[in-house]
């Protein structure tokens, strides 16, 4: 295994080891792991976990996931993504696999900046955050994770921060779920982001309780404090669930072999 | 005898429906049959129609000639007159005609049939009366067509069919007569016993989208993720409408960029998977195209395409890709671009791309264009292999793992097994990045060169193992087509006054140097649907042979074998 690079103080040395405690503590096989991530600091994870990687390209890691997870859902997929793969470029995927519902655990790494590019503002940087793409301040109102994943159908969706311990046990909650999960995680990035330091965080973050209703959901993800658990969970069919296709054997195992005739009866 | 039958009329009557039946009655008696359709990129209005070539001698192409004109509306007319030899219509609209007309009370039939819709099918009925066909085969057609529904309303258009078969049979006479093909037909018979009489089964009539559909699911494709954009929609729909009977997941996605993204998770798992789209889908591939080369992943990308740039002419046919699909993306690195000819070719050559996607590890691209994606013709049933021998699944180099197991081993032939999620000690990271033999992200110049020629290594090895394009007869004159041009040269030579030989390119890449070498001495002439003539520029770039000659269309429609044929004894 290769030995990570990121800077000191870097918050994805932490999370990096709450993926590998949580996948310990599940008793996960490696050989069924598949850590899927885009392109950024935080998406050189899968060189580090012991298992099946894919670090695919800037933004687009969900889709590889989910083709991967459809090809074979016996697999335990991670995919994990930067707050700018997976927020800016990567939005589009982002929503349609909250409704879509896949089962596949998505790890973003919000440090709210663009941290392998050098310190450009990012989907999350707060409203007038001085970066070197914005060096008068960013315009855009920030994107909320949480009410974004809400609003568009995701049944698991929880916060964490990379500097608390209890991060690996969300995680290891949001394997368990069936179905979309998600587990925004809070990242110090020394290098980048000093605005967003561990004092900035424990001043502005508060432990919350899980909610079933979604409304009561999304007020908590707007209040003021960021809130920091497992947020909002729900029961609903994954859609891996719903394709009889794979319902017993996943598409990986089964035969190549098939009669074409019964197509091509249709054209006679 | 060949009968060339344009029907016309406005878009959304189900006008290329009602003409496509037409040509499955056809069919169904013996003939060989092409059919062809343009239309408008609007669903209510426009002009749309379907021309269907029947004769009892193989028929590669539609054509420019219009024996008979059936006309729906006074468009029609005004459209295609002049390019027709007799026009059949409603007594309504036959005032405008000039030169021969039939006209038949169609709408007053239908309307004391119950609906001025069967009018479609007293025009089908009169259509066969004409070129003496019985019945027979329309009213099987119609029912099967509208099993689903009333009886009354079987039987309607039973009575329609007959009322215009009688009409013109009491009323017209009519120069061209087409007659079934005798039940012991030698040439229709496909089946192993050589003495029985021909059957329905041994026939199809299929476009080259349904036949890459096709393909695709003989060569045991499980996935496919793909966005709609026509023409390569109906790959899409296609494989959504047997993927309960194949066990296929289809996922119709946001966007191309997860189109193939998915597919290339899929691929990296260890299933077949591809994806459809055209030009403007594709351009959003570009980086996906990238990735399945770097990180080694199988995936084939079947591309239709339309004229551009941007949305271009949605509903046309042009060859406007070519390099599109050879050079897009970053850097450079092998992919496989195969363009098939015809309907046969999109089934043997759609297998063969995913035995090469596997067992090189690459993208693999299915070029067609709108004209072959939409035209059908009548072949022999695929099952029946005659056109070629059945292709056998080859799912190339996979490993069960091992201690120290390095995913891109450096290889004699620069393929490394793979091993598939779910082995263990297989365990690897594929990366888009620059890596290692494990996989690993790697600057080093040393690695940096090895992992380059390692991937075209595999180009190397692969472009052995292909064989020659085919050249059809013997000339100093060869007339070079790729994709779907080649049933209108083939076409053109058998009307041309001027003798030529042919060659069809369905490998572009690999591209077959060494046999075009062989030509520089001939007088070439290159035919293809684009402004610049790709394809010349790339025998120029890939053997500094110069294409004197090219004829050249890009106004959004394919070439016709008349045209095409008067172009060529220009220059030979
Ligand atoms: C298509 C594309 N555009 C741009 C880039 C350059 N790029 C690499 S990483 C990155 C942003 C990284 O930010 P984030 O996703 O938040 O991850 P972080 O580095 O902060 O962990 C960008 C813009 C790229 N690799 N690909
Ligand atoms: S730039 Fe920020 S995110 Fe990237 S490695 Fe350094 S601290 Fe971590
Ligand atoms: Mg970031």
């Amino acid at each position: 295994m290769k030995i990570p690079t990121w800077c000191p103080g870097c918050g994805d040395y932490m999370i990096l080891a709450a993926i590998r405690k949580s996948l310990q503590e599940l008793k996960i096989p490696s050989k069924d792991v598949l850590i899927v991530s885009g392109i950024g600091c935080g998406s050189k994870m899968p060189h580090y976990v012991k298992a099946y990687g894919f670090e695919g390209i800037h933004g687009r890691a969900l889709p590889v996931a989910t083709g991967a997870k459809l090809a074979n859902n016996k697999l335990h997929i991670i995919v994990v993504a930067g707050d700018g793969d997976a927020y800016g470029i990567g939005g589009n995927h982002f929503l349609h696999s909250c409704r879509r519902n896949i089962n596949l655990t998505y790890i973003t790494q919000d440090n709210s900046v663009y941290g392998l590019t050098r310190g450009q503002t990012s989907p999350t940087s707060p409203q007038g955050m001085k970066t070197n793409s914005t060096p008068f301040g960013a315009l855009e109102q920030p994107v909320n994770p949480l009410t974004l994943a809400i609003t568009q159908g995701a049944t698991f969706v929880s916060q964490g921060a990379s500097y608390n311990l209890k991060l690996a046990d969300t995680i290891k909650q949001a394997i368990k779920h069936k179905g979309f999960s998600l587990v925004n995680v809070l990242q110090l990035c020394p290098s980048f982001n000093k605005h967003n330091d561990i004092q900035w965080f424990n001043k502005n973050t508060k432990q919350i309780k899980t909610q079933k209703n979604k409304y009561k959901a999304i007020e908590i993800a707007e209040s003021s404090k960021l809130p920091l658990g497992v947020l909002y969970q729900i029961k609903r069919k994954t859609y891996d669930e719903q394709e009889p296709q794979i319902s017993k054997t996943p598409l990986v195992k089964q035969s190549l072999k098939v009669n074409i005739n019964k197509m091509l009866n249709d054209f006679i | 005898m060949k009968f060339n039958w344009r029907i016309g009329g406005e878009a959304g009557k189900g006008i290329i429906n009602i003409g496509q039946i037409f040509a499955k009655a056809c069919l169904r008696d013996g003939l060989k049959v092409f059919s062809y359709a343009e239309y408008p990129s609007l669903i209510r209005g426009g002009h749309n129609y379907l021309n269907v070539s029947v004769s009892d001698e193989n028929v590669y192409s539609h054509s420019s000639n219009v024996d008979l004109l059936l006309a729906l509306d006074k468009e029609t007319i005004v459209k295609h007159n002049k390019s027709s030899s007799a026009v059949l219509c409603d007594v309504s609209l036959s005032k405008i005609v000039r030169g021969k007309c039939y006209a038949i009370p169609m709408q007053d039939i239908a309307k004391d049939l119950g609906n001025i819709l069967y009018q479609n099918i007293v025009a089908i009925g009169a259509t066969l009366g004409l070129v003496g066909l019985d019945l027979k085969q329309l009213n099987n057609l119609l029912r099967e067509t509208f099993a689903h529904k009333d009886k009354k309303i079987i039987n309607a258009n039973i009575k329609a069919a007959k009322a215009g078969w009688d009409f013109a049979k009491n009323n017209f006479k009519f120069d061209i007569k087409l007659s079934p093909m005798p039940s012991k037909s030698k040439d229709l018979r496909g089946h192993a016993e050589q003495s029985s009489a021909w059957k329905k089964e041994d026939r199809i009539f299929i476009s080259g989208n349904d036949a890459i559909v096709a393909g695709a699911i003989k060569a045991g494709c499980k996935f496919i993720s793909a966005y709609p954009m026509t023409p390569a929609t109906s790959i899409l729909t296609g494989m959504a409408k047997y993927s309960r009977d194949y066990n296929i997941i289809v996922k119709h996605t946001e966007d191309e960029i997860a189109s193939i993204n998915m597919a290339i998770g899929a691929g990296f798992t260890g299933v077949r998977s591809m994806t459809c789209t055209s030009g403007g889908g594709f351009a959003l591939m570009s980086e996906g195209l990238g990735l399945a080369a770097q990180t080694e992943t199988p995936v084939v990308i079947a591309v239709s395409q339309r004229p551009g740039p941007a949305t271009g002419l949605a509903t046309r046919s042009g060859q406007g890709d070519l390099q599109f699909a050879l050079y897009s993306s970053q850097d450079s690195f092998p992919r496989v671009v195969i363009a098939p000819g015809d309907v046969n070719e999109c089934f043997y050559l759609t297998q063969q791309a995913f035995n090469i996607a596997e067992k090189y590890q690459l993208p693999v691209v299915i070029l067609v264009d709108k004209f072959l994606s939409t035209a059908h013709s009548s072949v022999h049933n695929f099952s029946l292999n005659l056109f070629s021998k059945p292709i056998k699944i080859d799912r190339g180099k996979i490993s069960k793992g091992a201690k120290n197991y390095k995913r891109y081993l450096i290889t004699k032939d620069g393929i490394s097994p793979r091993t598939l999620p779910g082995t263990s000690k297989g365990e690897f990271v594929a990366s888009s990045y620059e890596h290692d033999e494990y996989g690993a992200e790697c600057e080093d110049k040393e690695n940096k060169i090895a992992m380059t020629d390692k991937r075209y290594q595999k180009f190397e090895v692969l472009a052995k193992e292909l064989s020659e394009p085919k050249l059809f007869g013997n000339s100093n004159n060869v007339v070079v087509s790729w994709g779907s041009t080649k049933g209108v040269v083939r076409e053109a030579r058998k009307i041309c006054k001027k003798d030529f030989a042919h060659i069809h390119l369905s490998f572009i890449s690999p591209f077959p140097i060494k046999f075009f070498n062989k030509l520089s001495k001939k007088n070439l002439i290159v035919v293809e649907g684009n402004k610049t003539s790709q394809l010349s520029q790339l025998i120029r770039k890939e053997t500094g042979i110069e294409v004197k000659h090219k004829i050249l269309k890009y106004d959004g429609r394919p070439f016709d074998p008349e045209n095409l044929a008067k172009e060529i004894s220009k220059l030979v």
